[in-house]
């Protein structure tokens, strides 16, 4: 039997070029309101971040510095911070190590991506994204295919079934 | 003799007054960082008056058990790597 979980969708009223929604961030521990900001969510990102508007925002504090590959070149002594990260659906992620000065508000790594199932599908025009924590289980389009072919294949052999014996029973009836 | 780093004699530990900010802690772990990495590779350290207080291999495990102990702000978590070696974090997006 499946867990329970938590999930969200989020919707574009068009294609979409970038996936955002609005997420909070708050000191991990739980005891300080979350403040939301619009997120990006980076599968090219191997961890989340944070602005330095939201570290002023939540009133961080750093528990590490490092450095951190960008896509120019490596940023030395980046602050890293302890937070609760609070996602849409009520999907909460306690005790997340995220870094400083990122471009945008709250970037969704693949840290948090890879803690459970997460989608992107666009369907006549509207993007959806959408995630479950924690997982459920694989999606994989080839299976499911594979799944409708063999479905299709059995519908076929049993409807040439049925007019083998149609035919048949037509056949006993004219003897 | 091995020091004990819990007793906050480990190695580079130093006579003088506490640290009393993450990026002081940072610092006496940049002047050192040889020297950690050979004694705790791949670890975690908790780094506080310029001294390993505790060892950890799991970054929200150590964030726990610190903050039973320390006040946030004047410790330092620091995993351990020789400076060239490290898998580094890859965010594309970043302002600084």
């Amino acid at each position: 039997m499946r867990s329970p979980h938590r999930a969200f969708a989020t919707r574009s009223a068009g294609v979409a070029r970038d996936l955002r929604n609005r997420c909070g961030v708050s000191a991990a521990g739980g005891q300080s309101r979350p403040e939301f900001f619009d997120a990006i969510w980076d599968t090219g990102a191997t961890n989340s971040g944070i602005s330095d508007r939201a570290v002023e925002a939540c009133g961080l504090v750093p528990v590490s510095f490092g450095p951190v590959r960008t896509a120019h070149d490596v940023k030395e002594d980046v602050p890293f911070y302890v937070v609760a990260l609070h996602l849409p659906g009520e999907v909460s992620v306690t005790n997340v190590f995220v870094a400083g000065g990122c471009e945008d508000d709250i970037l969704i790594g693949m840290d948090i991506i890879t803690l459970g199932d997460f989608a992107v599908t666009t369907y006549e025009g509207s993007t959806r994204f959408t995630f479950r924590y924690p997982s459920q289980g694989h999606i994989d389009f080839v299976e499911e295919a594979e799944r409708e072919r063999t479905r299709q294949e059995k519908a076929e052999a049993r409807r040439s079934r049925s007019g083998l014996k149609r035919r048949r029973g037509r056949g006993r009836g004219t003897s | 003799m091995e020091s004990d780093p819990r007793q906050g004699t480990g190695i580079g530990a130093r006579e003088v007054e506490p640290a009393t900010t993450v990026r002081d802690e940072y610092a006496y772990y940049r002047e050192h960082q040889a020297e950690l990495a050979r004694a705790y590779p791949g670890k975690i350290l908790t780094i506080k008056g310029h001294a390993v207080v505790d060892v950890h291999d799991d970054l929200g495990e150590a964030y726990v058990d610190a903050l039973k102990e320390h006040e946030l702000g004047t410790f330092l978590l620091q995993h351990v790597y020789e400076a060239g070696n490290e898998q580094l974090p890859y965010i594309s997006r970043f302002s600084r």
